[in-house]
């Protein structure tokens, strides 16, 4: 029955009137998927990179992206991140896995960065 | 009762109450300072860390930023013209001309005053209501429940007036994603398609952050940069604040609007908004002055949408049915920990119930000394850049999503929501009803089938009082609302036709 409906829509469709600008509107609807893809990407590295060289490195690659280059937008963007980290991970204690990489910290360290950063 | 307050205030002076009321009050008055953020996303990043505390500590935080973000949200509504939440879109009609005739600072304080006055109030008018919820309440079993939910949805596709059509899809898209995965009492499949990772179903703070929190990121992201200016604002706030009480009906009147329109779900601060106002003009010495900078018209539309939040949590604390989006993610705090909202809560827990209204009172207190000094601060907040706050948002909804259960198929699944978001919103779709479907479409389907063995045909929902009034209303809503549209329509169809 659903494909039915839809075939008929799909059938409807080729008549419907073409409206000015929806072309446009879908191109930016997909521009959106660009920001998926960096989002999906920044989800897959903070396992491994961990949460706070993870946080702090997109929010500088993504503020670039966007088209800041000042030193005070992209200092700005790094301590947005760092703030993110310390107020949700350190602070709040939210679970959140401590990156792979820190394996690899000194002793006194480890600890320290696997438990709040 | 007083033994029962007395008993609120000792919970409600733990430290860990006074620090989440001091972070929710003024955190949300910033947020709502922030035009493009507003309280709905940053209630949905911060739901899933509120999980790990007491459900008083959560619920004020929360409560704070719902309560609060109105009082930021005036400031760029007055000042720049831009509401900071969405419903502080009234507000820049009287507040933003007042700013070009260079009365921002009266403008603030009338803003201010009428907020606070008109919280007060749906508060006091909600501490001396309870007694009576506590006796009325139990008579709600599971089918009045049920119906209540029923006459949540169609409120709510009623209220967007003009999208009837679209919000009743939205509704109805909202039920069938609460219905995906395994269903609980018979073990069926529902929507999975066969694939595992549907098996425990759509969970509502992924929908939630998708369509509010990320769809926004994206929204800012893909859209021009902005990064509007505001002139600082000098002298006395407190004098400023003082002068609404020159306007006491206006603000009362607004108020009583608010606390009836935030009582019923699925109605909210538009319509109490949109009420106060027309109100206020028709009883005005000066009508015409109405969307040219009135005071009281800025007075009629602060003092009724602060006046919701209070009322909005009688239908969630009462009957455990959310009105709108914001009480509708503070439902899951409860589930969380095992705190069920409905009847026995007002009946067992009053003490919990007023600990909840007087942080709402402490917090318009502690909301109104903040913005006695903030406000110069807040302005430099309106100045952030759009793109900024977009990459902001995404990190932040990263921790939302990712903090729940660790799972990047949620990470995906919210990112979905976000581009639908997206396109809802482009297309200026409402969201709203998406939520409520998914909240009141689960309480919906539990409810029914809890009530199913009493019933055993469809009058059986009208041999109880209560059912039959909510029956009864449900269809004169309806009734009421397709006249309505019929009406519009020939209208219309005339004008177009003479």
């Amino acid at each position: 029955m659903m494909i039915l409906f839809g075939a008929a829509h799909l059938i409807a469709t080729i008549n419907a009137p073409r409206l000015p600008g929806r072309l446009h509107e879908v191109l930016i609807w997909l521009r959106a998927m660009e920001y998926v893809a960096w989002f999906i990407g920044y989800v897959l590295l903070v396992p491994l990179a961990g949460y706070l060289p993870a946080t702090v490195g997109f929010a500088l690659v993504l503020a670039i992206r966007l088209g800041y280059r000042s030193a005070r937008a992209l200092a700005a963007a790094a301590a947005f991140g760092l703030c993110v980290v310390l107020v949700f991970r350190a602070g709040l204690g939210v679970r959140l896995p401590s990156g792979a990489i820190y394996e690899y910290l000194p002793d006194g360290i480890r600890n320290i960065a696997m438990v709040y950063l | 009762m007083l033994e029962t307050l007395s008993l609120a205030l000792d919970r409600l002076l733990e430290w860990q109450v006074i620090a989440a009321l001091l972070i929710g009050s003024i955190g949300g008055v910033v947020i709502g300072a922030i035009p493009g953020v507003g309280p709905a996303v940053a209630i949905a990043i911060l739901l899933p860390a509120t999980f790990s505390m007491d459900p008083l500590v959560g619920l004020t935080l929360l409560l704070g930023i719902y309560g609060s973000s109105m009082y930021g949200g005036s400031l760029p509504a007055i000042l720049i013209n831009t509401p900071g939440t969405a419903v502080n879109a009234l507000t820049t009609y009287d507040g933003f001309p007042m700013t070009r005739r260079g009365e921002a600072l009266r403008a603030l304080g009338l803003a201010y005053g009428a907020s606070f006055l008109s919280a007060l109030f749906s508060i006091l008018v909600l501490i001396l209501m309870s007694p009576v919820l506590a006796n009325v309440a139990p008579m709600f079993g599971a089918r009045e429940i049920f119906l209540a939910a029923l006459m949540g949805i169609v409120l709510v596709i009623v209220a967007h007036k003009g999208q009837m059509a679209a919000a009743g899809m939205m509704a109805g898209l909202g039920i069938v994603l609460q219905s995906v995965g395994m269903e609980p009492v018979n073990y069926t499949m529902r929507y999975t398609f066969g694939q595992g990772w549907l098996t425990s179903g759509l969970d509502l703070i992924v929908v939630v952050l998708g369509l509010f929190a990320i769809s926004q990121a994206f929204v800012l992201m893909i859209e021009p940069e902005s990064a509007p200016d505001a002139p600082p604002v000098r002298g006395s706030m407190f004098r400023a604040i003082r002068e609404v009480l020159g306007f006491k009906r206006v603000a009362l009147t607004g108020s009583g609007y608010g606390v009836l329109m935030g009582m019923i779900p699925g109605v909210g601060e538009f319509t109490a908004q949109f009420l106060s106002y027309t109100t206020a003009r028709r009883l005005s010495k000066r009508p015409e002055d109405f969307g040219q900078g009135s005071p009281e018209g800025l007075v009629a539309s602060e003092s009724a949408n602060n006046a919701v939040p209070a009322a909005a949590m009688i239908p969630l604390l009462a009957l455990g049915i959310p009105g709108e989006a914001l009480t509708a993610m503070m439902l899951s705090v409860f589930y969380v920990h095992n705190v069920v909202p409905g009847p026995n809560l007002f009946q067992n827990q009053l003490d919990f119930v007023y600990a909840l209204y007087l942080a709402l009172i402490v917090l318009n207190v502690i909301v109104l000394l903040w913005m006695l000094v903030s406000s110069n601060l807040l302005i430099h907040l309106i100045r952030v850049p759009t793109r900024f706050l977009g990459m902001g948002i995404l990190i932040l909804s990263f921790v939302g999503v990712y903090s729940l259960r660790n799972s990047v198929v949620d990470c995906m699944i919210a990112a979905g929501f976000g581009v639908f978001g997206l396109i809802v919103k482009r297309l200026n779709l409402p969201v709203v009803p998406i939520i409520l479907g998914i909240v009141l479409g689960d309480i919906m389907e539990v409810k029914l089938r809890a009530a199913a063995a009493r019933i055993d045909g469809p009058l059986d929902f009208v041999s109880r009082p209560i059912s039959a009034i909510l029956v009864i209303a449900i269809v004169f809503i309806i009734v009421q609302a397709l006249r309505g549209t019929i009406r519009d329509w020939k209208a219309e169809h005339v004008s177009h036709n003479p």
